[in-house]
């Protein structure tokens, strides 16, 4: 019964939805509705992950496992910026500076190490790789392609220079352009598993 | 009844144990067995052995159990003292048994007959479980042992007296012997030639010292490759595995009780027959596990250190250099920034805006990158301020709202308002959701989160750092929305995948990273504009260059710290 | 610079530096750093989604809406109460009606994004290359024309042979080799090529990002450190 019901709303949602990009005039309320109660779903479901993410440090700090330390300051801040968010309102701008200098600095800092780390790893991108056609259009075009972005390199465009630099240039447009066609493809062949049931990403036989 | 025999100390347990009643070992992955029967001969439950290699604790256990050890330990004592055969030892224990044979000991005692080495296997287990269980029982039996020992070891002692089978090992395969020298090789090689007597003295007790060890819980089956490889180098199928550091733990006592079966265990060494090939498989086989082992141990923590130093180097001479560029230079030369097709697209659409119109801005860009969207965002949006444009925005990021006021303070100088049409939880829902959220009855309430204008924007402007997002907005505003004008604000490393779409049409114009924003500016401005930092962004990107070209030379070096020098 | 601001720059100042100290290796402040992080996006996260979906989306329509709109809220309102029933062990089969919905509609949205944005139009600019009118319409760059439009076609196909025998190598290993068309093998290998060069691009690309993420921070530290100490 359940699987007949799950093979039903997925089908019915899926086939309308679907139709909604052919007859969009006609179908725009039903397809509003049913975007407004995804967007719905998704908000409910993120809730319950930040509450799973909740539990599992108040679990840790419950039972003094390792990093329960961490753990306590994770929940310490997480209580003061939802209760500073609901007393204060978002529209706060104690409030907002509370978010922004805090996730600014430490994303833009993990940035700043991925940077350090990507330094530090292309010493060993031919090491790890060898010589493949792979490594050595992934070195080439590395290589032009931070020469050219730096600036201090350029060709007028109407040039003879120029041209051939912008057909180098437009060298990765044309693995783009396979990456997005493959990846399209690949989403559409999934997609029509789902919709027709021989795929069942709820895992049910 | 089924059982769970304990994989290290042997006892019984109930089927529905999770651990051992007696040592308290895990007992998960421990297939049951069926417990041996009251009033069955010893002779029946080790009967057992015909799959001894995965139960050996099993047989242990069992041989503990039946109770009749001591005659067969007597048998086995007397058996060695005579110098005989161990089959004889079993014909022995047989004759005080009552006639009693099983099938098993049938066969062994026809095949002992027909081929000296045919008992080779089940005597050896049998010598290490009674081995062990003397440990367990009875201090006083090691004494026993040692006087035994000495008196077997006396010149002129029966056992010392004749020894075919030795003598058949060294006539038949006068190769093996040799073969000690590679050993000793790869010993001195590892750095473990044990110091004092020739190891290979403890050859021929080297198997017990695994099976206690495997018993008492120090040494663990996994460990059986390796020292079946070490133990093939050497031409004995049983053999200790000395090269690894892991077998030298076992402690004196131990090898003082194994010693006696030294002699019975140079009779299993007739029965190994391998080939030349084999042996040179294996030797090759050691070889590598010995280099691998000797580099991953010796190299492993310096190879850390390395790393670290290295990546430590690296962090210091980037920081330092950019902040030093910083701090140095303002201004960068950037005469190599030519507008692209694609920004001077961009460019004649901001041109071609008429005062008063609107447009959408949606921030699906994560706040780490607030620095580099702004560069590019600049130009842009003091264009569409001073055209007095309406402006709305959506964000598919939680702090979008924040990150578009901060972003329009920071281009403009002053804060201005905009309609904020909230936040969307994910991109493909919200790209969906714009598009139908037009003039929608059943939906519309006083507080409606969407609200979008009937004749729709005079254009779409994404700020986005990942490709896929760009492609989910693009594919679904290109599919639902043809006739609006879509352009993109993208971070570098969201350029190169979603330049197809420029090209295709599907986008009307797009910059991505800082050097093309700062060429869109120029442009805008008329003179070379130069932000802030440019200088380190170029001294940065110069680096990178470097440490690849430095990478491509480094290639042609030993690979130290891949392989490790022990593979050299 | 007043008190707020420079509050708030002293301790984005001290969080990049707990951050950037993962240079030297994993350590107890940017642990520290990542959990306060943690933290408070996940206190932001649940408040936005309060303020900007649950309320509007949800109890707005419920409190302010007509009997009509009140009437169409049932379905969303049961889907919400399934899913967060199926958290609970003993309810957890409930979960997939929400689920199922969730499925159907982004798969659908999946396929027509894939379709409409991404198939037809791709694959219409690799034919339209090939057009004679277009390259009739620039003579001088004929060649260039043509030489693009040539290798734009190799190499997108190249690209998907790459994918479909790459894929095939991994999960038949034993499959028969010499039932693969040689063609598409040698295409295969061109389309590696080109991964190759569009891969590099974007490695390129996400340096430069992460590089003026950087640069960000050590300017903003500059800065800061030249406001306290009084320089310019």
């Amino acid at each position: 019964m359940k699987k007949i019901l799950s093979a039903i709303i997925i089908i019915a949602t899926g086939l309308l939805t679907l139709a909604g990009y052919l007859f969009r005039e006609a179908l725009s309320p039903v397809l509003a509705l049913f975007t407004d109660w995804a967007i719905l779903l998704i908000g409910i479901a993120g809730i319950l992950g930040i509450g799973y993410l909740l539990r599992m440090h108040i679990l840790r700090v419950a039972k003094k496992q390792k990093g329960n330390f961490y753990s306590i300051f994770l929940i310490i801040v997480f209580l003061l910026t939802v209760i500073s968010g609901i007393t204060l309102s978002p529209q706060s701008e104690y409030f907002k500076d509370m978010i922004l200098n805090v996730q600014i600095p430490v994303e833009a800092s993990l940035l700043g190490v991925v940077a350090i780390t990507l330094l530090y790893t292309s010493l060993r991108v031919v090491r790890i790789q060898g010589w493949t056609p792979l490594s050595i259009g992934f070195l080439s075009s590395a290589l032009i392609m931070l020469i050219l972005n730096s600036g201090l390199i350029g060709f007028k465009p109407d040039s003879l220079a120029g041209r051939i630099a912008g057909f180098i240039q437009r060298m990765p447009v044309v693995g783009a352009r396979g990456i997005l066609i493959g990846m399209a493809l690949g989403g559409l062949i999934v997609g029509l598993r789902v919709l027709l049931l021989l795929d069942r990403p709820l895992g049910e036989d | 009844m089924p059982v769970l025999i304990c994989p290290v100390c042997g006892a019984e347990n109930p089927i529905s144990g999770e651990k051992c009643l007696k040592c308290d070992a895990t007992l998960d992955g421990v297939t049951p067995l069926d417990a041996p029967v009251e009033g069955l001969s010893g002779d029946e439950s080790l009967g057992s052995p015909t799959k001894d290699e995965q139960d050996l604790p099993g047989l242990l256990q069992s041989l503990k159990d039946e109770g009749d050890i001591g005659e067969v330990e007597e048998s086995l004592q007397n058996g060695l003292a005579s110098n005989d055969d161990l089959s004889d030892i079993f014909a022995e224990k047989e004759a005080s048994d009552e006639e009693v044979v099983p099938d098993w000991l049938e066969r062994i005692r026809q095949r002992a007959k027909e081929e000296p080495d045919a008992i080779g296997d089940v005597t050896q287990k049998i010598s290490a479980a009674l081995e062990t269980i003397a440990d367990d029982k009875d201090e006083n039996k090691h004494d026993d042992f040692q006087s035994w020992i000495e008196n077997i070891r006396k010149p002129g002692s029966a056992h010392s007296e004749d020894q075919p089978a030795n003598e058949l090992k060294k006539e038949n395969l006068p190769s093996r012997l040799s073969d000690e020298d590679w050993l000793m090789r790869i010993r001195k090689a590892e750095g473990k030639l044990p110091e004092g007597p020739d190891p290979t003295e403890q050859k021929g007790n080297s198997l017990l010292q695994w099976l206690i060890a495997l018993e008492e819980g120090r040494e663990t089956p996994s460990k059986l490759g390796d020292e079946t490889s070490a133990a093939d180098e050497e031409g004995d199928e049983f053999s200790s595995p000395i090269t690894s550091g892991d077998y030298q733990v076992v402690n004196e006592q131990t090898q003082k009780i194994a010693t006696p079966f030294k002699d019975v265990l140079d009779i299993d060494r007739l029965m190994v027959d391998i080939s030349d090939e084999e042996q040179e498989q294996v030797n090759l086989f050691e070889t590598v596990v010995t280099q691998e082992n000797q580099a991953g141990q010796q190299h492993r923590p310096l190879r850390k250190i390395k790393h670290w130093i290295w990546r430590l180097v690296i962090s210091l001479i980037l920081i330092s250099g950019l902040t030093a560029s910083l701090l140095v230079w303002d201004n960068a030369d950037i005469s190599g920034a030519f507008l692209s097709p694609q920004n001077a697209a961009f460019l004649s659409w901001s041109e071609a805006r008429q005062p008063g119109g609107s447009l959408l801005f949606i921030v699906d860009f994560q706040p780490g990158y607030f620095s580099e969207i702004m560069q590019i965002s600049k130009p842009i949006l003091g264009m569409m301020l001073e055209k007095d444009m309406e402006i709305s925005l959506l964000s598919t990021t939680p702090s979008g709202e924040l990150l578009f006021e901060n972003l329009l303070a920071e281009s403009t100088g002053e804060e201005l308002a905009f309609t904020d049409l909230g936040y969307l939880p994910m991109s493909s829902l919200a790209a969906y959701g714009i598009a139908n959220h037009v003039e929608n009855e059943l939906l519309q309430t006083p507080e409606s989160p969407i609200v979008l204008p009937a004749e729709g924007y005079d254009g779409i402007l994404l700020l986005s750092d990942q490709a896929e997002d760009v492609q989910i907005w693009v594919e679904q505003l290109t599919a639902l929305m043809p006739e609006t004008q879509v352009l993109l604000l993208l971070t570098s490393q969201a350029g190169p995948l979603s330049l197809p779409y420029w090209e295709s049409g599907q986008v009307d114009g797009m910059i991505s990273g800082v050097v093309e924003a700062a060429a869109f500016e120029s442009a805008v401005s008329g003179q070379t504009v130069s932000p802030v930092g440019m200088r380190a962004y170029q001294l940065g990107s110069g680096l990178m260059v470097l440490m690849l070209l430095l990478g491509l030379t480094l290639k042609n070096r030993p690979d130290k710290d891949d392989i490790g020098e022990g593979a050299q | 610079m007043n008190l707020s601001d420079l509050a708030w720059g002293i301790i984005g100042l001290i969080l990049t530096v707990m951050v950037l100290s993962y240079a030297i290796g994993d350590n107890f402040l940017f642990r520290l750093a990542s959990h306060i992080f943690i933290g408070l996006t996940a206190g932001y996260f649940l408040v936005v989604i309060i303020h900007q979906i649950v309320w509007p989306y949800w109890v707005t329509p419920l409190a302010v809406g007509s009997w009509g709109q009140r009437a169409w809220m049932i379905i969303p309102s049961a889907l919400v109460l399934l899913l967060i029933i199926s958290q609970f062990q003993k309810f957890s089969k409930l979960g997939i009606i929400p689920v199922s919905f969730l499925i159907g509609v982004t798969t659908a949205i999946v396929i027509g994004g894939a379709v409409f944005g991404t198939l037809i139009p791709q694959i219409s600019t690799i034919v339209e290359r090939f057009e004679p009118s277009a390259w009739a319409a620039a003579p001088e760059q004929t060649g260039f024309l043509v030489l693009d439009a040539v290798v734009m076609l190799v190499g997108v196909i190249g690209v998907l042979s790459f994918f479909y025998f790459g894929r095939r190598k991994i999960e038949f290993p034993d499959d028969d080799q010499t039932k693969r068309p040689r063609f598409f093998e040698g295409l295969g290998k061109i389309g590696q090529v080109f991964i190759g060069v569009t891969l590099g691009a974007i490695f390129a690309g996400i340096f430069s990002s992460t590089l003026w993420a950087l640069i960000d921070r050590l300017s903003f530290a500059s800065d800061l450190i030249k406001g306290l100490f009084g320089g310019t």
